[in-house]
């Protein structure tokens, strides 16, 4: 038989692994929007170019390196945002011997370490007897995540989108029993609180939408280091370090006389910045900058509304970092 | 507390966590909230062990 995409079992490793090659024991199964299913990706080599053949054709190929890339588009719940902030920025404190948990989230010091924690991910496609498609990949990292928002009724208002790189290492078939799936609690947009640089973008109605998104630019082909390791004679990364980090903060907001974003732009004034939303009291999420500056504020217009969309430049601060994330959430030891 | 972190978490007495730098070794124990936390995982510090009830300390 065949199978549809729903079928799709997808299982985010809940724990941290020891290490990259040492596959996660717990997941958590999670829904998502996408359609993608991770392939495990051989990437191979040929002669074409070689000089001596007599031809430009292929006489062999060759086995280079596995290609494992592939990303998570769900709408936002405290326990997606809390799992992807905390193999996104790699330090996590849990609080709580029942839930709900808080967790406190910071990027990953470089003095101490530029591995992020590894995570392991399962999918599994069961078709008839057996799995269509059943992968443990093994040693895999943020990329990066994308937190947006938007005016408009419905889940849709609040999404979180990760992409993530895997080791190459591969399990198959995977051998994981995946739990029940996961009780999710959406952050609907409109719960959402917002000041930045003094200004309480909620209580004046003028927040439209933007996003909040932090980039780690893996050093994925020094991943391929000598002694790294080989599966099925493929180079598979025997470390994914972080490169230069990039955190990003934008929004879009009614423009009104007395509008201070241009003023904050050109004297380059600086202020926290706090966004939060939240399904309940116990399942929330923060974002939190100790120092924003504005990089740019441009005019424009949506449903024929003026507004100004607004480019934040989040500031290291030597208390705070760059930024925060807290949340509170029902399931506790993620990423510990 | 930071102003902004003060609508974060709960009011109520925080357990504490133990928190240990990589490698320097030492090792903290504060309160769990993020004001009391950040300081010091911005350094580097990672959690140490599970955070104990504020009761039992």
């Amino acid at each position: 038989m065949s199978a549809r995409v729903q079928q799709l079992i997808l299982g985010l490793g809940k724990g941290k692994q020891a290490n990259i090659s040492t596959a996660g024991a717990t997941f958590l199964r999670f829904k998502k929007l996408d359609t993608g299913i991770t392939t495990p990706k051989p990437i191979t080599e040929n002669d074409a170019a070689e000089i001596g053949k007599g031809h430009e054709f292929i006489t062999a190929t060759f086995p280079s390196h596995y290609d494992v890339v592939n990303r998570l588009e769900k709408y936002a719940t405290a326990e997606f945002v809390t799992w992807a902030a905390a193999y996104a920025l790699g330090n996590t404190t849990v609080v709580g011997s029942g839930a709900p948990y808080a967790y406190t989230i910071v990027p990953i010091n470089p003095a101490t370490s530029l591995e992020l924690p590894y995570f392991s991910l399962v999918e599994q496609i069961p078709d008839g007897a057996g799995n269509c498609v059943d992968n443990l990949y093994v040693g895999c990292a943020v990329e990066d995540f994308v937190y947006s928002f938007n005016y408009g009724p419905g889940r849709a208002s609040s999404k979180m989108t990760v992409n993530w790189v895997g080791s190459g290492l591969l399990t198959t078939p995977s051998g994981i029993t995946v739990p029940a799936l996961t009780t999710e609690n959406n952050m609907l947009a409109a719960s959402m609180a917002l000041t930045v640089n003094g200004v309480d973008y909620v209580a004046t109605k003028r927040i439209l939408s933007g996003s909040i998104g932090w980039k780690n630019n893996l050093l994925l082909n020094a991943g391929f280091f000598p002694g790294s390791g080989l599966q099925n004679g493929y180079q598979v990364r025997g470390r994914m370090e972080i490169g230069a980090r990039v955190p990003s903060f934008q929004f879009s907001a009614r423009l009104l006389y007395g509008s201070t974003e241009y003023n904050t732009l050109v004297n380059q004034t600086t202020g926290t910045a706090t966004l939060s939303v939240q399904h309940d009291a116990n399942n929330s999420v923060t974002f939190s900058y100790g120092q924003m500056a504005f990089q740019a504020a441009e005019n424009g217009e949506g449903d024929g509304i003026v507004t100004v969309n607004i480019t934040g430049a989040p500031e290291y601060q030597s208390s705070t970092g760059v930024v925060t994330v807290t949340t509170n959430c029902a399931i506790g030891g993620i990423a510990q | 507390m930071d102003e902004h972190f003060k609508d974060d978490q709960t009011a109520t007495v925080a357990p504490k966590v133990t928190l240990r730098h990589p490698h320097t070794k030492d090792i903290q124990t504060v309160e769990g909230t993020p004001d009391k936390l950040v300081p010091l995982m911005v350094e580097g510090y990672v959690q140490h062990s599970p955070a104990t009830s504020a009761e039992g300390e």
